[in-house]
């Protein structure tokens, strides 16, 4: 091995290590949290008379924190606490097109592309929204607005009903006024929960502010009701699929073994007369 | 002296002819589960089962994972009333504020739902759509499921009247979503057998240019209030207690005529 080609080598480990610690610099976010990455879970709220509402995250007994299984129904009501990890890729395709030109509008990709789902048991987390602990009975219409308030990330977010023909856009990062209220809100029932189906574009830490709002009619209500919102930012961490690690692993390792053989050669041309 | 053993054993009798029809079957009260489904590609039937998840109970006791159940092997039991919203006439035959049961969510266990995620990811299902219809059904009154609580809300199914539900009683369910959990209306107490037939057409892998219909059959049992509650048990156990004093009074006045 010459040394022009082992200088090549060494440039491409100093790249390599470069990449690892990009990879690394990803991770702390989510190392300081607690990692929800599999099970059931739902972004809560819960209200106290005369309150506002107190978003939080509501993990169902069986998800999967930090690589265990939970026992019993947790609660996060620091919502810092707590970041959802999702690794599950999807290619979004055919009726996902909504602009019949062959891109993606609500999510600024072109269809076909892959990119990372949650929301359900084949893309965990089983993540959704519960409104359980609220009672229907108490609010106007049993309805709850959701609203995607604010939104930070390395690429773009969208929230749909569901994938099958004529579904819904509740929320786009990309694009708010493609969904179906025109700025990223949506209706849910009071007392319910349920499941949409999220979309991110790019691996990375992204942060979601959601507001809810609603009418409270029951006991001690104004006339006419008392409105109530509530704002909470929550975590979600889009990594690579393992299969990506166990690729860049390959790579290390080869890279260790280029730097062997190179020491091998460099001491047997030392060793020459 | 014949008489209150009499009546003990006539009570026996009646207690044991009530509750036999239950013990073939676990009663499940209260946490989450789902209808759901299994697929194994390249079959043309679907799995039925009750998959109901850890913390639900079933027969009494907390389930410490998720467990599936055959249909025939679970009872959805249900004593949790609601109000009716004012539409009910049209879908339920009863009139609007009418107390009757409920079911599907955690206010009205059990917190039961529909569930797709065992036919594996939507992409490999035309349109990603489950459709579901009630095909047929039994029970001392009708039943509803509707997709809210509102007078508003869309009705899935009726037994009452199928003509205004989305189709006929058939649901396409977005399997996108994975479970969908809908409202559960029961108009009168009693024991109700509800069938529903399942399909979709499978386009996974080798399928993509040759689609495999798919379909499955499960008939499930729900049960509206009717079992005793705990405090029925509880006044039975008093009735019972009665009868034991009124035995022992009853040798002591034959003793003292003795």
């Amino acid at each position: 091995m010459n040394h022009a080609l082992l200088s090549k080598h060494c440039r491409t480990l100093r790249s390599v290590a470069l990449g690892f610690g990009a990879l690394f610099v990803i991770q702390p976010l989510a190392q300081a949290q607690d990692q929800y990455t599999g099970g059931h879970g739902d972004f809560g709220v819960e209200y106290i008379d005369g309150s506002n509402f107190i978003p939080h995250w509501h993990l169902h007994e069986g998800a999967i924190v930090n690589g265990s299984v939970l026992t019993e129904e947790t609660e996060y009501t620091t919502l810092s606490d707590l970041v959802a990890v999702t690794s599950a890729s999807d290619n979004v395709t055919g009726n996902l097109s909504n602009s019949g030109m062959g891109s993606i509008d609500w999510l600024g990709v072109a269809s076909g592309s892959a990119v990372f789902r949650l929301g359900n048991e084949n893309f965990e987390p089983d993540l959704g929204f519960g409104l359980e602990e609220l009672s229907e009975a108490d609010w106007l219409d049993s309805d709850i607005t959701i609203r995607l308030s604010t939104f930070s990330g390395p690429g773009n977010v969208a929230i749909l009903s569901g994938t099958a023909s004529g579904f819904s856009i509740y929320a786009s990062s990309f694009d708010p006024t493609s969904s179906a209220s025109g700025v990223n809100s949506w209706l849910a029932e009071a007392g319910g929960h349920s499941h949409p189906v999220f979309y991110f574009s790019e691996v990375g830490n992204y942060n979601l502010t959601f507001t809810w709002s609603g009418t409270y009619t029951g006991d001690g209500a104004a006339p006419g009701g008392t409105p109530v919102s509530g704002t909470g930012t929550f975590g979600i961490a889009v990594v690579p699929e393992p299969s990506t690690y166990v690729l860049l692993g390959l790579g290390l390792a080869s890279l260790f073994f280029l730097r062997g053989l190179r020491k091998t050669q460099a001491n047997k041309a030392s060793l020459k007369p | 002296m014949n008489s209150p053993r009499s009546l003990f054993c006539v009570l026996l009798v009646g207690l044991s002819l009530f509750v036999r029809p239950l013990e073939a079957q676990l009663l499940y009260t209260a946490g989450h589960g789902d209808l759901g489904i299994s697929y194994t590609p390249g079959s043309t039937a679907f799995g039925m089962h009750w998959g109901v998840d850890a913390g639900a109970t079933v027969g009494g006791t907390t389930l410490q994972s998720q467990q599936d159940y055959q249909p025939s092997e679970l009872i959805a039991w249900t004593t949790a009333t609601t109000n009716t919203p004012g539409s009910s006439s049209s879908w339920l035959g009863v009139a609007g504020g009418t107390s009757v049961f409920r079911l599907g969510s955690e206010s009205f266990p059990p917190n039961l739902g529909f569930n797709t995620s065992g036919a594996g990811i939507d992409s490999n299902w035309v349109d990603s759509t489950m459709f579901i219809t009630l095909s047929s059904w039994s029970g001392p009154g009708n039943v509803a499921i509707r997709s809210g609580s509102t007078s508003g809300s869309s009705t899935i199914f009726s037994t009452f009247a199928p003509g205004v539900t989305l189709d006929n009683n058939t649901w396409a369910m977005d399997m996108g979503v994975g479970h969908i959990h809908l409202v559960w209306y029961f108009s009168q107490p009693g024991t109700y057998d509800l069938t529903f037939d399942w399909a979709s057409t499978y386009i996974g892998g080798a399928f993509a240019s040759n689609p495999l219909n798919v379909t499955g059959t499960g008939t499930y049992q729900f049960q509206a209030g009717a079992i005793p509650e705990p405090q029925t048990w509880a006044l039975m156990l008093l009735g019972f207690l009665c009868l034991i004093a009124m035995k022992a009074r009853c040798r002591e006045v034959a003793s003292d005529e003795g």
